[in-house]
């Protein structure tokens, strides 16, 4: 069975937003509420990275451990929703997520948050798939169409990946080994730097001019 | 650590630049010219930093990862509070002492104030008056003071409810009535909690001016606290106006406890200010640990303030209790007002008429 | 009059408390962690539940068919593959 994860490529991302665009295309999720976004680290100097974010529906989500109504649940494929009949809009996801997944179509005065939104993984939500009740609530409802994420099958550069966690791995992996650089992201030097005797320099350094 | 490398580095050239091994020289070449690279790593160390790791180990993202967890603030064309972190740790934090340290020791303790309460009832019963009531009535709280203890009893009371709803609810309510019940019962409560909790932090304040005067301490109660306020024996503690308990309740209770949680709860309430996480989730675990103790004194003042104790609850609900209670339970108060008004409402039979109150309150 | 206001609001409350009986099973330690493959939430359709719809671009499986609905998935998944594209 697959357990769909995301993955973003920091390699291949360029932040051209188009995950962002395509998620509130698909969806058409309200002003204000960005289910995904794209962080770039030391922006505009050498060093540059991107990352695409959005809920990462954890195995051990502290969402649904700290939400007081218990109005989350996890699917067969490890994606997790919510059910926006339940939610109270207390905002507890919202400070327990790591990744700011959780999000608020209102303001808050009085706590007045509205009902919490989230990357669905376009799984939709706890109404009968392609109906009507869930395309409003949740957006689109992609893996009962059998398809994947939008965000993920639009992204002009492959940077992220979406789906079943072995597969994302897979092609993630298959790449590492063709771009010809050993050391990417695992190994021994990656984690303690390359070994100071000089014997042993990662396997494809790149030419030193 | 990088500043002692560059420096080491630097020493390193000065002296025996023309040993140094060829992996270094060949990074020094890759460099930007040493000026620029000074500018780069005063402005964005991490930049520089991650600049120079793609050239010697391409593919290797660590100081750009570094950063991923620093909880800085990165570029991002969203909006939102926070938008520019990646990673937050703190929120996890959270919930492990919210679900593992705060619910269970905070509904420990909740559950012991009352068992301590039904506990002492069992023991002792209602404190009753000895002496036959007198018939005749002292005013013991005006007006203005009934309303500033009613408006926070009840918003306090509203607030413990949907309060202790939204904590142990889903742990104790939640498997009997049901996830749609449940919701909507909470939902209700948490709209109310947020719209009644400001009327009580009014009311908090309002009641540390109404009533601060007469529970400044005095010598007297150490000897209240020292006889243990006559709860547990049947010897006589005279006190003032308000006796030990009640002041540690009013210092505690409202002032520190009070303020605490109308802090901390406002705090929550307007997330207007663009608060971040961490201290929402700061505010949150201050807002519960000062809600549960408060809650749990709460439960031995409302416990002493009606079935504990004969003829309390009637100077809260007339504003007038009977001389024999003044006399056992405040008897400095009781010496201090009959010393004031001497002739006050000998041979009456009921409450003082409305007319003379005027003149006895400002005695209160 | 003092009886039947108590029995009133007693019958009441017992009501209410019954309505979590048409509830569906849950527990307060609800498992959070995920478990491979093993469902662990409320009552919601699986993907593979119904027939593709209108929109499914040539993804094909019967409703109910988790086979041919995880096999559409995989298929679908290798048009991130750009190396599985190039080839």
């Amino acid at each position: 069975m697959a357990r769909m994860k995301f993955l973003c490529d920091a390699e291949r991302c360029i932040e051209c937003n188009g995950c962002v665009t395509a998620c509130k295309q698909e969806h058409e999720v309200p002003w204000g509420v960005n289910r995904r976004r794209v962080v770039t680290i030391n922006d505009g100097v050498p060093g540059e990275r991107s990352i695409s974010v959005a809920c990462m529906h954890c195995s051990d989500a502290p969402c649904m451990a700290v939400c007081p109504v218990d109005c989350f649940y996890k699917t067969d494929e490890g994606v997790v929703l919510h059910d926006k009949d339940l939610c109270i809009g207390c905002g507890y996801c919202f400070y327990a997520c790591p990744f700011g997944a959780p999000q608020f179509p209102q303001a808050g005065a009085f706590g007045l948050r509205g009902k919490m939104d989230k990357c669905t993984f376009c799984a939709g939500g706890p109404e009968k798939d392609h109906s009507e009740d869930e395309w409003k609530k949740y957006g689109r409802n992609r893996l009962a169409e059998g398809k994947l994420p939008a965000c993920a099958e639009m992204c002009s550069t492959k940077a992220l990946l979406g789906g079943d966690g072995d597969v994302v791995a897979d092609i993630y992996r298959n790449r590492v080994l063709k771009r010809g650089r050993g050391a990417e992201v695992w190994g021994w030097s990656s984690a303690y730097g390359a070994p100071k005797g000089g014997s042993q320099a990662p396997a494809a350094a790149p030419a030193k001019s | 650590m990088s500043h002692s490398r560059t420096a080491l580095r630097r020493l390193a050239g000065c002296l025996v630049g023309l040993l140094l091994s060829a992996a270094c020289a060949g990074v020094s070449a890759q460099n930007p010219p040493p000026g620029q690279q000074t500018f780069d790593s005063v402005l964005n160390p991490n930049a520089a930093e991650q600049a120079k790791r793609q050239q010697q180990q391409p593919g290797n993202n660590a100081p750009v990862w570094r950063e991923v967890r620093s909880e800085k603030e990165h570029y991002t064309t969203d909006r939102g509070v926070e938008a520019g972190v990646l990673i937050q740790s703190g929120g996890e934090t959270w919930r492990q002492r919210r679900n593992n340290q705060l619910i269970p020791v905070g509904g420990a303790l909740f559950l012991a104030a009352l068992a301590a309460c039904a506990l002492f009832f069992w023991w002792r019963g209602p404190l009753r008056v000895k002496s036959p009531p007198t018939g005749r009535k002292m005013l013991r709280f005006n007006t203005f003071e009934r309303a500033v203890h009613w408006t926070v009893a009840i918003t306090f009371t509203i607030l413990a409810l949907t309060g202790l709803i939204m904590l142990f609810g889903k742990a104790v309510l939640l498997p009997v009535i049901g996830h749609t019940l449940f919701a909507w019962l909470t939902n209700l409560g948490k709209n109310v909690h947020n719209f009644v909790g400001p009327v009580f932090s009014v009311g908090v304040l309002l009641l540390f001016v109404t009533f601060v005067r007469d529970n400044l301490p005095s010598v007297k109660d150490a000897v209240w606290f020292a006889k243990g306020g006559g709860l547990f024996s049947d010897v006589h503690v005279p006190s003032g106006r308000f006796n030990g308990g009640e002041k540690v309740w009013f210092w505690i209770g409202v002032l520190v406890l009070g303020v605490t949680v109308s802090a901390s709860g406002l705090f929550l309430n307007f997330p207007n200010f663009l608060q971040g996480r961490e201290s929402m989730q700061w505010a949150n675990i201050i807002h519960v640990v000062a809600t549960v103790v408060m809650m749990s004194m709460a439960v031995g003042h409302i416990y002493i303030g009606t079935i504990g104790s004969e003829g309390a609850l009637d100077g809260m609900k007339t504003g007038y209790v009977d001389e024999a209670w003044a006399r056992e339970h405040h008897e400095y108060w009781y010496d201090e007002i009959k010393q004031k008004m001497p002739n006050r409402d000998t041979g009456s039979t009921g409450p003082v008429p409305a007319g003379a109150l005027h003149a006895k309150e400002t005695n209160t | 009059m003092h009886m039947k206001r108590a029995a009133g609001i007693a019958a009441i409350a017992a009501t209410a408390l019954l309505a979590g009986c048409g509830e569906q099973g849950q527990s307060i330690g609800q498992a959070t962690t995920y478990k491979q493959g093993k469902y662990q939430g409320k009552p919601d359709t699986r993907p593979y539940e119904n027939a593709p719809g209108a929109f499914s671009q040539g993804a094909q499986w019967n409703a109910g068919d988790k086979a041919g609905w995880e096999s559409a998935i995989k298929r679908r998944q290798q048009g991130q593959n750009e190396y599985v594209k190039a080839e």
